[in-house]
């Protein structure tokens, strides 16, 4: 073998380097990881506290909504953080007439919990949303999870889990009430909720299942599964959690 | 002897990782910041990782695959042990050094030098000619042991340092310095082989 390689270091030294771009692939994966990211951010149920963990949308209206004529692309804003984090981004009041022929004023409110550490594009979760909306209206979207309680054996209001698939193949999960049983009382506290959550998140994979049964929503059978928990003020609560079958 | 390829060179990079290091703790908590990282590095590590396996599919995925993963464990990167850039050469080094496994598994390798297993793709260079330099020169380093193929694509067309090489492939100063010498013989040999250098 040579031991002198000057001849390669000149060689080497002459080459000219071929150029590799690809401006799609870089706008594709930049787009990717920062979707990523962001979905991180807003929906890593798994970690830290209840609170960072899950994105929740609250419908807030005064009733009902008629069944939706036509798309309605709905502008949202972003309306300022909570001290706990959540990213509150509301719609323009509009006035609608409901299934009993009268008038209300409703506006949406959607809430995307986050670490109040860190920070989501507004810009771009405005956008998201709003796409979110257009597939709302149009009801696209999968029922992919139930949650029903009973709380001293009082039915509370039913919540349900959509999946929505965005047009750039990111996924995104948004809770909303069931407007069928949203006008039930609801007879947790804040602190008892706080309280559940935290019981729910240390059983979290050691459940047992004193009750499962099958039950149709919206035309899919889903399974639930019921767990009962006794909180420290003696409160039974049965939460009853069902997926698709 | 090239003195200077084996060289150490200490140079200061302190500016530059302090910038880094503002952008790397930014990007943990901004998808703004993240963005601006991904605009700074991507082109070098698509660069780096073509120059590596010439082929601009495979450049691209393992691309992806470097920057998933960047931004994935980007929580878990401490700044001590190597600075940013290093960290991300060092993952792109791991994933052209997975593929080149798994190529190995599929493909033989052609000892000649007028095979066309590894057509360059269409080259920005300046002429056909630097382009087929660049394709024997490549299929020549494929000959080459993936630990001295890197330490030499690290210093010759990545511009890197002994210290940086270093850093990259979390070998020593002796060690670096050694494998380019033996990677640099080994290579001339097969390039006198060929043909292409004179004796």
């Amino acid at each position: 073998m040579s031991r002198n390689i000057d001849n390669i270091d000149r060689y080497l030294k002459s080459v000219v380097l071929p150029e590799y771009e690809s401006n799609q692939h870089r706008q594709q994966l930049r787009r990717e990881v920062l979707g990523k990211i962001e979905r991180r951010q807003t929906m890593s149920v798994r970690f830290k506290s209840w609170k960072y963990a899950a994105v929740i949308a609250v419908v807030i209206g005064a009733g009902a909504l008629a069944t939706t004529v036509g798309l309605k692309v709905r502008k949202l804003y972003f309306k300022g953080r909570e001290p706990d984090g959540t990213y509150i981004f509301q719609t323009e009041p509009e006035t609608v007439e409901t299934e009993d022929g009268r008038t209300v004023t409703t506006s949406r409110t959607v809430g995307i919990m986050a670490d109040p550490n860190k920070t989501i594009d507004v810009e771009q979760k405005i956008k998201d949303l709003e796409e979110i909306d257009l597939l709302r209206q149009q009801d696209d979207r999968e029922l992919i999870r139930v949650t029903e309680k009973e709380v001293n054996g009082k039915p509370q209001p039913r919540t349900f889990g959509f999946k929505y698939i965005l047009a750039d193949g990111q996924e995104e999960t948004i809770g909303e009430s069931d407007p069928d049983t949203q006008d039930r009382e609801r007879s947790l506290t804040q602190e008892q909720q706080d309280e559940l959550l935290s019981l729910r998140l240390q059983r979290t994979g050691k459940e047992e299942y004193p009750g499962i049964e099958e039950k149709e929503v919206r035309g899919r059978v889903f399974v639930f599964k019921r767990q009962l928990y006794v909180l420290s003020d003696g409160t039974e609560v049965i939460v009853s959690t069902g997926k698709p079958k | 002897m090239a003195d200077d390829a084996l060289e150490c060179q200490l140079e200061s990079n302190s500016k530059m990782w302090d910038e880094d290091q503002i952008l790397v703790s930014a990007a943990r908590q901004d998808t703004e910041a993240a963005g601006r990282l991904f605009d700074k590095y991507y082109s070098e590590i698509l660069g780096y990782i073509y120059h590596c396996t010439l082929d601009g599919t495979v450049a691209e995925d393992l691309t992806s695959n470097v920057f998933l993963a960047v931004f994935r464990y980007l929580g878990r990167y401490k700044w001590r042990q190597v600075p940013f850039r290093a960290w991300l050469y060092r993952i792109a080094t791991n994933e052209v050094r997975m593929y080149w496994r798994r190529q190995k598994r599929t493909k033989i390798i052609s000892i000649q030098p007028d095979g066309d297993e590894y057509a360059a793709e269409p080259s920005a260079a300046d002429s056909l000619e630097a382009a087929e330099k660049y394709r024997l020169l490549h299929k020549a380093l494929l000959e080459l042991r993936m630990k001295y193929r890197t330490v030499i694509i690290l210093r010759y067309f990545e511009d890197k340092t002994i210290a940086e090489i270093c850093e990259i492939t979390g070998r020593k100063e002796g060690t670096v310095k050694s494998q380019l010498h033996r990677g640099l013989a080994l290579l001339q040999d097969i390039l006198v082989r060929w043909g292409v250098l004179p004796e």
